[in-house]
């Protein structure tokens, strides 16, 4: 299963055009897309991208430009997708406590 | 780090060699927050200098609650609940010779384990801040506490705090992720 993104792209091909949606995927195959509590069926969004957007998606994930990202993949690459994209939701904090415990160690 | 102990506040402390810079907490601290821990209204937690006296910092947290509105998406996961418990981080000094230094970042990694170390004990879904001003907001901003938007509320979730720290559920130690097969 991919994490639950937030969509932060107005990227070509999608008819969601930057919208904020949540999708997962989950192990039926079917992808379901969610924006204010609807559910959408597979299909709603217009799949795009694949490695590229996950890359990219981790890059601003990292950097916390946003904490959620909705990742487009074409439908038939669905299943290739493994890598998780979970935005850590306090990253500078968990830098501080490893910075201290270093300095404790 | 400076060398300090965390303590709950007590008769010991000297709170009249504390001062922020900001006179109301200091007045807090000096006129308020015994009383206050005595009525059962908040605790207050401070930076003892190795003297044992001397304080260096303060915190001050009490049980709150924060409407389900205020956290948003992260609120409506519960949702046969209007409110939500939580803990208000109260008061938060250092003394003025120690600030500018980043230190506060390590005081607040204090704060958000003794939250935590609460929440074991009697739960709390939520850490809560009130920031006085733009400056104050910002800070906790950096420190990843979510802002209520249209105001100088921030919010964290205890289990974020949690993880960020590397506490563990069971005993509220502070543990380092063991590496694997030790």
């Amino acid at each position: 299963m991919i994490g639950i993104q937030r969509l932060k792209t107005s990227a070509p091909g999608t008819d969601t055009g930057g919208a904020v949606g949540l999708l997962t995927l989950d192990s039926s195959k079917s992808a379901r897309v969610s924006r204010a509590g609807r559910k959408w069926g597979a299909g709603v969004a217009t799949f795009i991208a694949g490695e590229r957007f996950m890359g990219k998606a981790r890059r601003r994930a990292a950097s916390r430009s946003t904490k959620r990202f909705v990742v487009v993949v074409p439908r038939s690459d669905l299943m290739k997708m493994t890598a998780s994209v979970e935005a850590d939701p306090a990253p500078r904090l968990r830098e501080l406590a490893k910075a201290r415990r270093a300095a404790e160690a | 780090v400076i060398e300090h102990s965390l303590r709950t506040l007590s008769a010991r402390h000297d709170l009249h060699g504390f001062t922020s810079g900001d006179k109301s907490l200091d007045g807090f601290l000096r006129n308020e927050a015994r009383k206050s821990q005595a009525a059962g209204k908040s605790q207050t937690h401070v930076w003892e200098a190795p003297d044992g006296e001397t304080v260096l910092a303060y915190f001050t947290l009490m049980p709150t609650s924060v409407e389900a509105s205020e956290v948003g998406r992260v609120g409506r996961r519960y949702r046969d609940e209007d409110a939500h418990p939580a803990v208000l981080i109260a008061k938060l000094a250092l003394c003025e010779a120690l600030r500018n230094q980043g230190i506060g970042s390590t005081l607040i990694l204090d704060v958000l384990g003794k939250i935590v170390e609460a929440g074991d004990l009697i739960g709390g879904r939520f850490i809560i801040v009130d920031a006085r001003n733009d400056k104050v907001f910002a800070l906790y901003e950096g420190w990843d506490f979510t802002p209520v938007s249209g105001g100088y509320r921030l919010w964290m979730k205890t289990e974020t705090a949690r993880a960020a720290l590397a506490l563990s559920v069971d005993t509220g130690a502070i543990s380092a992720v063991p590496a694997r097969g030790a």
